[in-house]
């Protein structure tokens, strides 16, 4: 689904992502961890067209992407989320969600001036669909606040629902529990797993090493930009490599024993 | 009935009463002068309105001045120099301003926020130097304009008749951006403006957007444009300043953001004040910046705030009365 070539990217001096390959099957959810400064965000942001790669390809749907605008790669259906909430601060929850929709209208922009059937009857049933999916996040009641009232679990996960709404065969997840409490992770949690049934391959960054390890498929490790591991949670658990990027190098304690959680 | 079909139907009526009036106040109301300032509140309003749809997408254009130019002096000069009659002429007009504002909107297309306003600044002060620099366009010399030709038998050449004319447009300017703006392509603007990453993260294509907002809001301009020189007469480049941009953009500031009644209040209220204050030009002037400063200060949202403002205000004496009656 997603193949990732020798993908490289400097900034001036520093070498953010180097040298980085693999592939993602359709279907799967598949973790990218790595310590601080490794290099997440940018393969993110350079999956998503908001970085241009120094060098490498990417290849979605056997289609190069690399280059691309990011709402070019969010029409061919690779829809990313942000780390940090990012929404629109003075819209509501529904202007918000329903903004999402922008690449599901079929109909044109004089049709919804004038307010054609078919242009209100489309309209009606995103707006239904959006209230649907307020309801699932309990924020039905909610609907017309502003979203900066809303608690930051709810602006989290309405992030979510948003790059859902613009219907993706691939959503990238930047650390979607970010500053979460534990109920929201689980609800979070929940609606990634609810997410791939549907048939939509996941990919996410995230720093909750336990979460990656319940939920993931496959995980990538990745450190000073490089890719240091990569295969099954349990897989990548017990690598050395793995555990000195996050534990650091125990001189007293060679055996490997260490394992983390 | 629910309370949104009976408030739809106050509103429609509210509308109606509202067109009655602007239709028949010339007739009442038989003063040149009147007549007069009513067309430059129109104009205003069309100005303020097409610079607000810009900013809407989140550009802080600030050059209005650069396609009313255009429009006013493509007029004179197919008119002059090709010899075309009005009608014929704005179709070329907007043309031209469409390619103007097409390559316009692309050179600018990576730029944003206070560098955007500046290009803008920047681009109006070309054209009007280009017109100065320009002895085909005429330079400092002033032009002159005849007014419309008749069209379909009504005689444009009368205040009243450019009254009507003008009022027609701002009827179906100010509907069809109001849509626009309830639309969902309004909503697309909207998270455009406030958040450009997240637009394109759902696959907005903001260049476009932008382009094709920068193309109507030029195309409005221009029409006005092509009014205000056959209305007045005569047009120099004196008329298309930096100054006249300013107070395009005033107007909107004036008059409110939230929706699309602030620049048509705002456009009365900039052209009426200047009129209504006394004495010599200069001690207007102080006036005149002294009520927009207080205005702006009490008024943060504009002319379009003051009922919410003074409903709160009231309420708020209202909350207080009796505690501090109890109190004693």
């Amino acid at each position: 689904m997603l193949e990732v070539r020798k993908l490289t990217k400097r900034f001036g001096g520093l070498t953010a992502v180097n040298n980085l390959s693999f592939e993602v099957e359709r279907g799967l959810i598949v973790g990218l961890i790595g310590p601080n400064g490794a290099g997440k965000t940018t393969v993110f942001n350079l999956l998503s067209g908001y970085h241009k790669p120094s060098e490498g390809d990417i290849i979605f749907n056997k289609k190069k992407i690399s280059g691309m605008k990011p709402n070019k790669i969010a029409s061919r259906g690779l829809v990313r989320t942000f780390q940090l909430v990012n929404l629109v601060k003075n819209g509501t929850a529904i202007s918000n969600l329903l903004a999402g929709y922008h690449l599901q209208r079929r109909a044109g922009i004089l049709a919804t001036i004038v307010k054609t059937n078919k242009a209100r009857s489309e309209e009606q049933e995103l707006w239904d669909k959006a209230i649907e999916i307020l309801k699932e996040m309990k924020l039905d009641k909610r609907w017309n606040q502003s979203v900066s009232s809303l608690p930051h679990g709810n602006q989290k996960a309405l992030g979510m629902a948003i790059a859902l709404a613009a219907k993706p065969t691939m959503i990238l997840l930047d650390e979607p529990t970010a500053g979460m409490n534990a109920t929201e992770r689980a609800s979070v949690i929940k609606a990634i797993h609810r997410t791939r049934e549907t048939g939509v391959t996941v990919m996410l960054v995230e720093h909750d090493l336990k979460m990656v390890m319940g939920v993931c498929d496959r995980v990538i490790v990745m450190n000073f930009g490089h890719k240091i591991s990569e295969g099954t949670p349990e897989e990548v658990s017990k690598n050395e490599e793995v555990i000195k990027a996050y534990l650091g190098y125990d001189e007293t304690n060679r055996s490997g024993k260490t394992v983390y959680n | 009935m629910n309370e949104v079909a009976v408030k739809t139907i106050k509103r429609s009526f509210a509308y109606f009463i509202g067109l009655i009036f602007l239709l028949s106040i010339p007739l009442i109301v038989k003063s040149a002068y009147f007549h007069h300032l009513l067309i430059m509140i129109g104009l205003a309003a069309l100005l303020g309105m097409s610079n607000r749809l810009i900013i809407n997408s989140g550009a802080w254009f600030m050059g209005m001045a650069a396609f009313y130019a255009i429009g006013a002096y493509g007029l004179v000069l197919l008119r002059e120099k090709v010899g075309m009659d009005y009608w014929s002429a704005v179709p070329v007009i907007g043309l031209i301003t469409a390619a103007i504002a097409l390559g316009l909107g692309y050179a600018t297309s990576r730029v944003r926020g206070i560098p955007f306003a500046i290009i803008s600044v920047a681009f109006a002060e070309v054209i009007r130097l280009t017109i100065i620099k320009t002895p085909f366009l005429g330079g400092h010399k002033a032009w002159v304009c005849p007014p419309p030709e008749p069209i379909f038998g009504i005689t444009l050449s009368s205040k009243i008749g450019i009254y009507y004319l003008i009022l027609v447009l701002c009827v179906i300017v100010g509907f069809l951006f109001h849509r626009l703006e309830k639309s969902p392509t309004g909503n697309a603007l909207m998270t455009m403006a406030e958040n450009e990453e997240l637009a394109e993260s759902i696959g907005i294509n903001t260049t476009r957007y932008k382009v094709v907002v920068l193309m109507v809001g030029a195309l409005v301009a221009s029409l006005t444009g092509t009014l205000f020189a056959s209305y007045i007469g005569i047009i120099g480049p004196t008329s298309f300043s930096l100054m006249t941009s300013v107070i395009i953009l005033m107007t909107i500031v004036i008059g409110g953001m939230a929706n699309i009644w602030g620049p048509i209040i705002g456009a009365a209220f900039v052209t009426l004040l200047p009129e209504i204050l006394p004495g010599q030009a200069a001690d207007q002037n102080i006036a005149y910046a002294t009520i927009v400063l207080l205005t702006l200060f009490w008024l943060r949202e504009g002319l379009i705030s003051l009922p919410k403002q003074l409903k709160t205000y009231f309420e708020g004496r209202a909350a207080h009365k009796p505690a501090s009656i109890s109190g004693r």
